[in-house]
């Protein structure tokens, strides 16, 4: 019973430290409650707002250009500071024949002028992927990937 | 069920620390006698108060700062401004009342037998309170002498990039990234509420380059003080491919700003790597073991200051013959105001003195009703012989009208004193409640100290 105490204890504090961390990153630093500690436990997500969704145009600049064997291509879609770190090491980033569709109809808000946007890899190394996207200077640019 | 994981590696990371004192040494540590101990002070950062370091804490398995640092040759104790934690260290409330907090905690280990000498560990902008605190003109008295050492977790000292950096770098990646956190999970009151914080006096002052921050002295030269930064590296994947953004300090203070101007004696405990995608996610917060609210509970932040508490004095300050150089320890039984014969001395820290003695009308043109003038004589006390008595010389030689300010021009003082700069003056405590002062060839003139209140000539026993 003791030790479930404990353990229960150390529990709330690492949830409260997690939710202090965040508060502390906005401004403050560790004063909260017990609704914010639960709603960060939540895993729902907002559709993206009016305003910060993306442009078919620029999804297809996206889907054509992060597939592509050419690193130039590859480069010019990506945020700044992935950029920074691509270019020393450029590449091909999926087999040569791959081709992604972006699905922006169920794109997410994931932060500030970030979005997470399902997407399709076909060719050899068929998948789900996220595509985490970045507005910068006013434009949407590759932040990375995961798997869903 | 991988954030279940996660979750659980966060609890299990926490709890695999050093051995930590039992419930009775820890409350032995934060309440019982200073004597034979390390004073050890710690100072909370903004939004916080001094249970993060662990007061309170009613789970005695769960390690805290106090716990860890707790000891049979510390005593340790937490410096409490979670009142006031939105203004600047400038506040009196928050960099002068540490100052006097300071001094306090190091005379009452002096008055125990301790070594009267104060460690400080200091989170966040507890580092900055501490500057203030050390530096005479901004904590409004000197307690350099009273330290012995000083660690800071985490301190802006350039301030935090989450107020200025582009969002380009690493950094603004992350600061949208939390931003986030507040759209999408947190209640509009709750960001409401963070982000009226972050408009407070101490939030625009760590703004990166601001005037707050160029204002605040800096470290005492020669003063032990050891920086210690949080190192988290960014990266991000494509398909798998994995990319080095960059660091972004503890998610909060970037190593340059954490390391200030501590050179050397700067350290950088690695936090990791996170990947970004993590962080859009609130998992990522919990799966860092070391982000900024969590400096002053992570053992490897705790080793740095126990280093520095171990190579602090221990014992009381002893000063075996010979002239030894002064030190707070050894003038602190002459610190305080002493009064006798309508004359004042106070004795400060910094090994300074102030005499004040009244010496007749400011008499001009034989005018009726002209006021009363003291002559101020400023002493630098700089070592104490054999015999423990204090030497040193009189620096300056000033007159004041009784209500203060400068004596009428022409003014002649009643009667000639002796006083001059570079007259050599002794300061000798013969009893309890008393002084002496010899300023050259002069006989000694008696002061007892009675509570502010002047005393008679004969209750000096003079």
């Amino acid at each position: 019973m003791r030790r479930w105490v404990i353990w229960s204890g150390v529990l709330v504090a690492v949830a409260a430290a997690a939710v202090g961390g965040y508060l502390w990153l906005r401004g403050g630093n560790g004063a909260t409650n017990g609704t914010s500690a639960d709603a960060a436990t939540s895993s729902s997500a907002p559709p993206a707002q009016p305003g910060s969704s993306m442009t078919e145009a620029r999804a297809q600049r996206i889907e054509r250009q992060l597939v592509s064997p050419d690193s130039n291509d590859v480069a010019d879609v990506l945020a700044s500071s992935v950029k920074a770190a691509y270019v020393k090491e450029p590449g091909a980033l999926l087999p040569a024949g791959a081709m992604m569709h972006l699905d922006v109809a169920r794109a997410e808000q994931a932060g500030q002028d970030v979005l997470r946007v399902p997407a399709t890899v076909t060719g050899s190394t068929p998948g789900a992927w996220i595509v985490l996207v970045i507005r910068e200077n006013g434009e949407w640019f590759v932040l990375g990937t995961e798997q869903p | 069920m991988p954030r279940t994981i996660l979750l659980v590696a966060a609890v299990v990371s926490t709890l695999v620390v050093a051995p930590v004192p039992s419930q009775a040494e820890a409350a032995d540590c934060t309440s019982g006698s200073l004597a034979g101990r390390v004073p050890v002070l710690l100072v909370h950062g903004f939004n916080s108060a001094p249970s993060t370091w662990g007061f309170g804490d009613q789970h005695p398995g769960v390690p805290s700062a106090v716990k860890q640092l707790c000891s049979a040759t510390t005593h340790v104790e937490g410096f409490d401004y979670s009142a006031v934690h939105t203004e600047w260290v400038t506040d009196n409330r928050i960099g002068p009342a540490l100052a006097t907090a300071i001094a306090d905690l190091a005379q009452r280990s002096r008055q125990a037998g301790g070594p009267g000498k104060v460690v400080i560990v200091a989170h966040s902008m507890g580092g900055l309170a501490t500057r203030c605190a050390l530096d005479p003109g901004c904590g409004h008295r000197s307690v350099r002498d009273d330290v012995a050492g000083v660690v800071t977790f985490g301190t802006p000292n350039h301030g935090t990039f989450l107020k200025s950096y582009g969002l380009s770098l690493p950094e603004g990646v992350l600061l949208r990234a939390l931003s986030g956190q507040c759209v999408r999970r947190f209640e509009a009151s709750l960001c409401e509420f963070v982000d009226a914080i972050a408009t407070s006096p101490a939030a625009h002052a760590f703004t990166p380059g601001s005037g707050e921050e160029k204002r605040l002295p800096p470290w005492p030269q020669n003063l032990p003080t050891r920086a210690v930064a949080g190192k988290i590296t960014l990266t991000t994947s494509l398909f798998g491919h994995v990319f080095q953004l960059g660091d972004v300090g503890d998610a909060v203070v970037g190593v340059e700003s954490a390391h200030g101007d501590a050179g050397a004696r700067a350290r950088t405990v690695d936090c990791g790597t996170v990947g970004v995608a993590a962080f859009f996610k609130l998992q990522a917060v919990v799966d860092i073991s070391c982000t900024h609210v969590r400096e002053p509970r992570d053992p490897r932040f705790l080793a740095e200051a126990k280093q520095v508490i171990e190579a602090a004095p221990k014992g009381a300050v002893s000063h075996p013959g010979g002239t030894p150089s002064l030190t707070s320890a050894t003038i602190n039984p002459f610190v305080g105001t002493w009064f006798a014969h309508g004359g004042g001395l106070d004795i400060s820290a910094d090994m300074t003195g102030r005499q004040k003695i009244s010496i007749g009308p400011c008499v001009v043109d034989n005018l009726p009703d002209t006021p009363y003038c003291n002559q101020v004589v400023s002493y630098r006390f700089t070592a104490m012989n054999a015999q423990g008595a204090v030497t040193g010389t009189v620096i300056k030689v000033g007159y004041e009208t009784w209500e203060g300010g400068r004596p009428p021009a022409g003014f002649k003082p009643d009667g000639d004193l002796g006083f001059r700069v570079g007259l050599p003056v002794t300061l000798r405590k013969p009893k309890k409640d008393m002084v002496t002062v010899t300023a050259g060839p002069a006989a000694g003139l008696p002061f007892c100290q009675l509570n502010g209140a002047s005393a008679a000539a004969g209750e000096c026993g003079a």
